[in-house]
């Protein structure tokens, strides 16, 4: 009976260490990363291979990107594609620190900045140059170079054409009587906010978390000097009155409700869509990326109608600000063990006529000409989201560099973005503090390159 | 004395298979204790020291981590407004969260000691918001309660008050967090609970004959031998409180003007926003090292005032 026992014990204690450690290794690689362990193998016997394809966004991305893999099924019947998807919030510190691990997808969805720091810090992605299964000719080949090309490694892919705009709930604006076809300058838009909120304080003009209002002062900046707001030699490229000039207009935006209270806003940030303030129809205008706007379209009745204009312009601007960039872009990990099938995947991803009519404008418009043109033909292209990117294209600023683009670099501006919104500090304060606290990062942030 | 010798030889024969069972027996011990070592080692201590190491370079988690001495360190306590802003930000949510937490759950504790038919029902329904805890659901829900518009406001609006800022206001938006810690008082309550129901009834029968009112028992009885359990849900707490992450995160992300930014969020951005492992490792260990520190002092502390019935308090 004993024997038997201690027979029975060091089974349960040896199958307890067995399926920890097998617990470990699946753990390491992520259960979805089998493609390129056990499965990887046996994918040169049988012709099988498992790919995973990550990406962040709403519920209508979600469910197109998912019926393209499932339509690619016909394409290449030995290829699965494992969808990882979820929402925008913890997706960048997921990637990063997958990539770092070197457990990433095959097939990975970024955003501009954080492909900006991550070419600088490692070699993570392939170049899709080297692999001729990528057909690249459809892609306007300057907005391919600014944003897809690091050292010469064509290392990403735009998904779409994105530029910002003012997203307009023309029907509730329409109620308000606030134009819709305006061409709004700082002043008039203050005026018209102003005059909302005096009339209804439950109301407000403009929807904006911390990083929109960051947006909207550096588009400030720039339409003042023409120039970066941050240097590529790590300098700042605006001066105290500059600086001040913007905060003066923001403080006075906020302290006439023109902006809904950063305090309420921010519990929404990154997911805009979902502020009750926007659902609820009283607030009329989200300056915004014309990617957004199908999430914050879908939150409203069906009746309601969005329509687009260009973003908010200074009457003397040296540069109109206006941002037009990828809506995020597609890159192959260089860890991927079925690189030349990840590469036909995207290629039919990107290229495709049938992919296109799935995929539509969720990723705003497409990048590739014909797959644009076989979108619009399916009717699956918002005409609000064309119109936002047509006059982006046509109004587009000078493009943000990579020091812009760096999250610690933007964080020091929103700091400071939050001071002056809380009335805690006055323009002049926080324009010597943006000054002083962007010098030394900058300085930190150089010194470490 | 062959039949000794015999005798002897069995015995020493006996005592060999005995110390072999044993043996045999530790080894079987190992075996079973084997998953917990070696996950503790894989897990916890290798990251632990590699944490260290890193403190002291210059990391990114990309590239080769360069050896930079103290300097991370010498940063964080001259050059970073932020750290300090967040030291402060989590020493006022501890006082405030831990005590408040420990009160209500030792509270409910009371109501839940009561002899009632259908007790364990109540007890169960009171642990449920421990099981779910501060996760991320839970942390959405706050948000919806507790924002500008929410269900709170809203009832507060019928007794004419408000509406507060709970979440949107430097001010307010950490005590709010802290509510949602408090929330999940339900280990701490089933500890005192436990302790509670521990307490020999004649004590009470005593002080009862001797004219004690119920609030005099409670503190003159119920405190002084719950005081034990309450040193081990204190720094069980105070711990945790610490460390706290997901509510600040998913709730206000550390804002407004900074006013939530606990420590692991100081942490976690860092490491995971702008990629300064090594900086980050540096915050980790002088967070640990102030979680030790307190952590003394409480139990340097807790010679006065925890008593055991043993009489070694």
């Amino acid at each position: 009976m004993m024997k038997r026992n201690k027979v029975g014990a060091l089974f349960i204690a040896v199958a307890l260490i067995l399926s920890m450690l097998s617990g470990c290794s699946s753990g390491n690689g992520d259960s979805a990363n089998q493609g390129n362990t056990s499965e990887g193998k046996q994918a040169s016997a049988d012709g099988k291979v498992t790919l995973r394809f990550s990406w962040w966004g709403g519920e209508d991305r979600h469910a197109a990107t998912l019926a393209a893999i499932e339509a690619y099924k016909q394409v290449a019947p030995n290829v699965t594609i494992e969808a990882e998807y979820q929402g925008f919030d913890g997706y960048e510190q997921k990637i990063k620190t997958q990539l770092s691990g070197g457990t990433s997808a095959d097939i990975i969805q970024l955003d501009l900045p954080w492909l900006q720091e991550l070419t600088s810090k490692g070699d993570f992605f392939i170049d899709l140059k080297e692999h001729s299964d990528f057909d690249a000719s459809g892609f306007d080949q300057n907005f391919l170079s600014n944003f897809g090309v690091y050292g010469d490694k064509l290392v990403a892919v735009p998904t779409g054409v994105n530029a910002y705009c003012m997203i307009i709930n023309k029907t509730l604006a329409d109620k308000l009587g606030i134009p819709t076809d305006a061409q709004w300058d700082w002043e008039t838009i203050y005026e018209a906010g102003k005059k909302l909120h005096a009339e209804d304080s439950s109301k407000y003009l403009l929807l904006a978390d911390h990083a929109a209002l960051r947006q909207d002062i550096v588009t400030m900046l720039k339409q003042r000097t023409g120039s970066q707001w941050v240097n590529e030699d790590y300098t700042v490229g605006f001066s105290k009155e500059d600086a001040v000039a913007s905060f003066d207009w923001l403080h006075r935006a906020m302290e006439a409700g023109v902006y809904q209270p950063i305090g309420e806003s921010d519990l929404f940030f990154g997911k805009i869509d979902q502020n009750p303030k926007w659902i609820n129809q009283e607030i009329p205008l989200a300056p915004s990326m014309s990617s957004t706007l199908l999430s914050l379209k879908n939150v409203l009745p069906e009746n309601v109608e969005i329509v687009t204009g260009l973003p908010v312009i200074a009457k003397d601007a040296k540069d109109t600000g206006v941002l037009v960039r990828p809506s995020q872009l597609f890159a192959i990990s260089n860890k991927s063990k079925h690189q030349n099938e990840a590469v036909k995947f995207l290629n039919w991803f990107m290229n495709d006529p049938e992919a296109a009519a799935i995929l539509g404008d969720v990723r705003s418009v497409p990048p590739v000409k014909s797959s644009q043109e076989a979108a619009v033909a399916a009717g699956k292209i918002d005409a609000a989201i064309t119109n936002a990117v047509e006059l982006g294209l046509s109004h587009a600023g000078i493009v943000d560099n990579s020091v812009a683009n760096n999250s610690e670099v933007q964080k020091v501006l929103e700091d400071v973005i939050q001071k002056v919104s809380y009335g805690k500090a006055t323009p002049e304060q926080a324009a010597d503090e943006l000054i002083a606290s962007l010098t030394s990062k900058l300085n930190e942030i150089k010194a470490r390159q | 004395m062959s039949a000794s010798h015999s005798v002897l030889a069995k015995a020493q024969k006996k005592t060999r298979q005995k110390v072999k069972a044993k043996k045999n027996y530790q080894y079987i011990g190992l075996l079973y204790i084997a998953p917990w070592i070696i996950g503790l080692l894989i897990f916890q201590f290798y990251p632990f020291l590699s944490s260290l190491y890193y403190s002291f370079t210059d990391y990114n988690m990309v590239s080769t981590p360069k050896f930079i001495g103290l300097d991370n360190y010498k940063k964080i306590f001259t050059a970073d407004p932020d750290f300090y802003q967040s030291l402060k930000v989590t020493g006022i949510y501890v006082l405030l969260a831990v005590p408040v937490k420990l009160a209500f759950a030792l509270f409910i504790a009371m109501l839940l000691s009561a002899k009632l038919k259908g007790i364990n029902f109540f007890r169960t329904v009171y642990y449920l918001p421990s099981i779910l805890g501060g996760s991320v659901a839970i942390s959405v829900l706050w948000r919806f309660l507790f924002m500008k518009e929410g269900v709170i406001n809203n009832m507060l609006s019928y007794l004419h008050i408000g509406p507060v800022d709970w979440l949107g206001s430097p001010d307010i938006a950490l005590y709010t967090l802290g509510l949602l810690t408090v929330w999940q008082f339900g280990s701490s309550m089933v500890l005192f609970l436990a302790g509670i129901q521990q307490i020999p009834g004649d004590l009470y029968e005593a002080g009862a004959i001797d004219g004690a009112s119920k609030p005099r028992m409670f503190f003159k009885i119920t405190v002084p031998l719950l005081t034990p359990i309450v040193l081990f849900n204190l720094v069980m707490q105070m711990v945790n409180a610490f460390q706290e992450f997901t509510g600040a995160f998913v709730i206000t992300n550390g804002g407004p003007m900074k006013s939530t930014f606990l420590y692991a969020l100081k942490l976690y951005e860092e490491a995971f926003s702008f990629f300064k492992m090594g900086y980050a490792s540096a915050l980790s260990w002088i967070l640990f090292i102030i979680i030790m520190a307190v952590t003394a002092v409480i139990f340097k502390t807790s010679n006065s005032w925890v008593y055991y019935e043993d009489g070694r308090g």
